[in-house]
């Protein structure tokens, strides 16, 4: 509504409502009844896959878009070129990715030629995005004072490209899939996607946000960058200890052919990893919360008059 | 910040946060859970603790999104916003939403 009324309708605004608004669409297909198991599933992923690697990858360019147009100072202009490039190759992969969570589950078998096609394709669009924050940082001009928001917004571009991209390749393809399905290795792609992707996007538009909308200027606090290094690290951490429990359990249980249970049992030393790496993580993050509590609440007076 | 409409977005990151702590708890004990350190079974087993693991992150995402949208929209349309009020009621639907899956993953429904 608030777009209609707007003196202009930049590409960046239109990007993340279009990515919100289906959003809410595509909740819907999760809702529909069905009596299979396998139906069910197939419309399942309609939610949760068109949500993380189609629209949600919208909203995430609308805000990276945003983001890099106030941090970095490049022209719109160039930064929304970028914006359409990354639109088109998240549909053009992401939509017929969705192949890639039908391998095995008792649909057609076609899928897994399509899945893995076109789910291969997919890390081109993170990597899209990686180039383009990086670039864009290199040649902005502007020097804007909130670095944290900056450590935030090339960290999700970067880290979003690693969790998300590389590690989703790297059990995206059918022979592989085939070993690695429903394992931890899902596990550890799943954190350190949804982390850089995801997580810190919206951690860098709080930390954009939060000084303009209170006027406390906690731009570069120690505690700040603490959270965002200690938190990093953290997931890296857990990432890896997902990564090799999974492939312990995908050799134990699906190529030594040892039950379930007893390699479950076995994997437990990799866990008290996984806390300990969870623990830094969750250090990092309550820094972060500290620093936002800081920042009080918002008040008229930050208002910038023009 | 250019408009007044644009102090919405603070609620809503707000709740973000509160949920993205919430999921982290829910995380550890998963986290115990696979050490072998399964206290909590009978109350919140594995199961539960990872729908809720997962419903949370999703929540306190969305929340994230919601509130990026009420601060980013105003300054690029230049205009402000056309309903606060529309905007609080969604942030009270989207943590009542929140909320009632949460208790259901619970009650096992």
């Amino acid at each position: 509504m608030t777009l209609y009324k707007g003196k202009r309708r930049t590409t960046t605004a239109l990007v993340l409502s279009m990515g919100l608004f289906f959003a809410a669409l595509l909740y819907l297909p999760g809702m529909l009844p069905f009596d299979s198991q396998v139906t069910d599933s197939f419309f399942r992923w309609w939610v949760v896959h068109l949500w993380v690697e189609g629209v949600w990858e919208l909203i995430m360019g609308g805000i990276l878009s945003f983001l890099l147009i106030k941090l970095t100072g490049v022209d719109r202009e160039v930064i929304e070129k970028w914006l359409y490039v990354i639109v088109g190759l998240t549909f053009l992969s992401g939509v017929l990715g969705t192949g890639h969570h039908y391998y095995y589950i008792g649909v057609n078998k076609i899928w897994l030629i399509v899945g893995g096609i076109f789910s291969a394709l997919e890390p081109l669009a993170f990597l899209a995005m990686a180039l383009f924050a990086v670039n864009m940082y290199r040649k902005g001009e502007k020097k804007h004072p909130n670095k944290l928001a900056l450590y935030w917004t090339l960290g999700a571009a970067i880290v979003s490209f690693v969790g998300a991209g590389l590690l989703g390749f790297a059990h995206t393809l059918p022979q592989t899939n085939l070993y690695t399905h429903g394992t931890l290795v899902t596990a550890m792609h799943g954190h350190l996607a949804f982390w850089g992707a995801y997580a810190m996007i919206v951690l860098a538009i709080i930390s954009y946000a939060m000084p303009n909308m209170t006027g406390r200027k906690l731009y570069d606090t120690g505690r700040g960058r603490m959270a965002f290094w200690f938190s990093n690290v953290g997931m890296v951490g857990m990432t890896v200890a997902f990564g090799v429990a999974g492939v312990a359990q995908v050799y134990m249980e699906r190529i030594m052919k040892i039950e379930f249970m007893k390699v479950q049992e076995m994997m437990e030393i990799h866990f008290y990893i996984l806390i300990i790496c969870a623990t830094l993580f969750t250090t990092g993050i309550l820094m972060y919360i500290a620093d936002f509590i800081k920042h009080g609440q918002p008040t008229d007076e930050a208002l910038i008059k023009e | 910040m250019k408009y007044k409409s644009q102090k919405v977005a603070y609620w809503f990151f707000a709740l973000s946060m509160l949920l993205f702590v919430l999921q982290l708890v829910y995380g550890f004990i998963m986290g115990f859970a696979h050490a072998g350190f399964d206290g909590l079974h009978e109350i919140i087993p594995f199961n539960t603790a990872k729908a809720v693991h997962l419903n949370l992150l999703v929540v306190w995402l969305l929340s994230g999104f919601m509130g990026a949208a009420y601060y980013i929209i105003p300054e690029e349309a230049q205009h402000e916003l056309v309903s606060v009020k529309l905007a609080y009621a969604q942030l009270i639907a989207l943590a009542l939403t929140g909320v009632a899956a949460i208790i259901g993953f619970h009650l096992n429904i």
